[in-house]
């Protein structure tokens, strides 16, 4: 047998860990806890450019599944089991442009959930339909999102789209049914100056919800409640007013400092508004509330990447302002309502503040955040408070690499504590049923309590050199501990392929 | 877009005017010259179903600080009036109104109505 001379071998082992050097830096690039510090900044859709090293497509199949010892928050249950598909690609088209999209659709339930009888808790609170039976329901939800970016010269420009329907029911009394859909426009433009790209986008929302409640038994015929913020609720319109829609909309602006090649200083600064008026489908289209959000949110740090390490240090800072009008409505004439005047009854600041440092050095990753969140609700008359604070710090190491040619591994694990410091329940109890004060007392309860949760997963990537497509799966587990003696635990299953 | 984000932004002011000072008056008629009232006034709000309740009445009106909004009215009590010859009566009356606005400092008459 002839040999193979020993240049050509020593070629072919380089050429080899060449590509494993590649297949790891494409890994790194997509899954490494340094993303983090350009999230942000990818909000941009001009800066999806340069966002990942390597085109791809991940078709998966996953499913998600939570479960609390008692609910945390009355209103959105206690736990979740949401089994999903979804397909994302990132394709560049050009050396100087590149499409994304996304698409997924879920098919799941939700856990007794009190207090709520609509779907985006999130967006909406506290301008939601409620009664103190509530239940299981089932959520089906479909995502799509897609969006173009190119670059000529100094510009980058792009746009992205993203539309969710959404419905959520339940199948016994009470049977709430909502039905959303969720259209963000956003638009963004950056350009190059020295080290630096300086980038800002404007962004478009159009919201929709239509929300009734039914009850089929006789005797199950019960009033809902028009909820106006900490329990209180529109008396006048509850009982059985149960058919509402919400139309919503809103902007949101941000301008963004990024280093072109992931050294120097880097900010971000967001401001986005929003409002989505409750009206009644009984009462002739009859808006009864509107609730206006104002999101702040800015991050400022530097971060430099060498070839042997990278760290990161950087401050954040949001603030959240919920401000609820009720529209305080007169004497029908005819069919309509006249409002007599809007009154801003309900009012949540909600601060969250934190510093972050990242260190990263051969496959290892650390990431240590320490912070401190507040969150106070207003009710102007009668007066109701609810406020707390909290202080937190979390770590979380990441290791991620290549393991020979095929086998590429992403294990992670977090760590945290968030500590109540301070704490406010001011109520008028002798004028509040029992139910709603068992319900006050039970949100406040769990809004004073600390936490501690730890977190870990690991995600396998196989790819064979001589397979297109490879094959990933992907499992993490979270549990949190209350101070209340109750729990929470999560688990994310995820199987898939990627090309 | 970032234009009218921007002009969007300033938009929206809380309304935080909550409180009025609104006047209840009974109305006797031509007739009547009311001199006392020993009443109590229940002002019930359309919206919270809260109620607001006085008995601090200066002659025939009294005066309350309320949130502004719709209201029903309920006041019941003893009257002492003078009829058109001059004659001192004291009687038990009731007034009420299932709908009244308070909203800009309002005056809002209530026809009384003797109970014996």
């Amino acid at each position: 047998m002839k040999r193979i001379p020993p240049i050509i071998l020593l070629l072919f082992g380089l050429l080899l860990s060449a590509e494993a050097v590649s297949l790891d830096s494409v890994y790194t690039d997509r899954f490494a806890l340094w993303r983090y510090t350009r999230s942000e900044a990818l909000q941009n859709p001009a800066m999806m450019t340069d966002a990942y090293l390597k085109s791809f497509t991940q078709l998966s199949a996953q499913c998600d599944y939570q479960k609390q010892s008692d609910a945390f928050c009355l209103e959105q249950g206690t736990g979740l089991f949401m089994p999903e598909i979804q397909v994302n690609s990132y394709i560049r088209l050009t050396s100087s442009s590149v499409v994304w999209g996304e698409a997924a659709y879920a098919n799941g339930k939700h856990f007794d959930k009190v207090y709520n009888n609509v779907a985006d808790l999130e967006l909406l609170y506290p301008d939601i339909i409620a009664d103190s039976i509530g239940g299981d329901t089932h959520r089906e939800r479909y995502l799509f999102s897609g969006g173009y970016a190119a670059e000529k010269g100094r510009w980058q420009w792009g746009g992205e789209l993203k539309y969710r329907a959404e419905q959520e029911y339940r199948t016994y009394d009470p049977r709430m049914r909502s039905i959303v859909s969720d259209l963000t426009l956003r638009a963004g433009t950056s350009y190059a100056v020295g080290r630096y790209h300086l980038g800002g986008f404007g962004e478009g929302n159009i919201y929709r919800q239509t929300a009734d409640v039914d009850f089929y038994g006789e005797t199950n015929g019960m009033g809902e409640l028009q909820m106006t913020g900490l329990g209180t609720s529109y008396v006048r319109f509850s009982g059985s007013n149960r058919d509402i829609f919400y139309e919503g909309k809103g902007v949101a602006i941000g301008i963004d400092l990024t280093p072109h090649h992931e050294s120097g200083w880097f900010s971000h600064l967001r401001h986005a508004l929003h409002q989505y008026e409750r009206i009644s489908d009984e009462y002739n289209a009859m808006p009864l509330t509107t609730l206006y959000r104002q999101q702040t949110g800015i991050t400022a740090g530097w971060k430099r990447k060498t070839a042997n390490s990278n760290q990161a240090y950087l401050l954040h800072a949001s603030y959240d302002k919920r401000a609820s009008d009720e529209h305080v409505v007169g004497s029908a004439s005819g069919q309509d309502y006249p409002i007599l005047t809007d009154l801003t009854m309900y009012k949540q600041h909600h601060w969250d503040v934190y510093a972050a440092a990242l260190y990263g050095w051969d496959h290892w990753h650390l990431l240590a955040r320490a912070g401190y969140l507040s969150q106070r609700q207003w009710y102007a008359y009668e007066e109701r408070k609810m406020e707390y604070a909290r202080i937190y710090g979390e770590l979380t190491a990441q290791w991620l690499k290549a393991v020979g040619n095929d086998l590429m591994l992403n294990i992670h694990a977090t760590g945290g504590y968030a500590g109540h410091i301070d704490s406010k329940l001011l109520m008028p109890f002798a004028n509040m049923t029992p139910s709603i004060t068992e319900y006050i007392n039970h949100t406040f309860r769990y809004q004073k309590a600390s936490y501690t949760h730890a977190e870990a997963g690991i995600r396998a990537d196989y790819q064979p050199t001589s397979w297109s497509t490879g094959l990933f799966a992907e499992a993490s587990t979270r549990w949190t501990f209350c101070s209340e003696d109750e729990h929470e635990s999560r688990l994310h299953l995820s199987l898939g392929i990627i090309f | 877009m970032l234009t009218t984000a921007l002009m969007i932004s300033a938009c929206h002011q809380d309304n935080e005017d909550y409180m009025t000072q609104a006047t209840i008056r009974l109305d006797g008629g031509d007739t009547l010259k009311i001199e006392h009232v020993q009443a109590m006034a229940h002002l019930t709000n359309l919206n919270s179903r809260h109620v607001v309740s006085t008995a601090d009445f200066t002659g025939a009106e009294v005066r309350i600080e309320l949130l502004r909004g719709a209201y029903q009215a309920h006041v019941e009590g003893i009257i002492s009036y003078d009829d058109a010859q001059g004659a001192r009566h004291v009687k038990a009356f009731r007034a009420v109104s299932d709908y009244i606005e308070l909203v800009n400092n309002s005056e809002v008459k209530l026809s009384i109505i003797f109970l014996d």
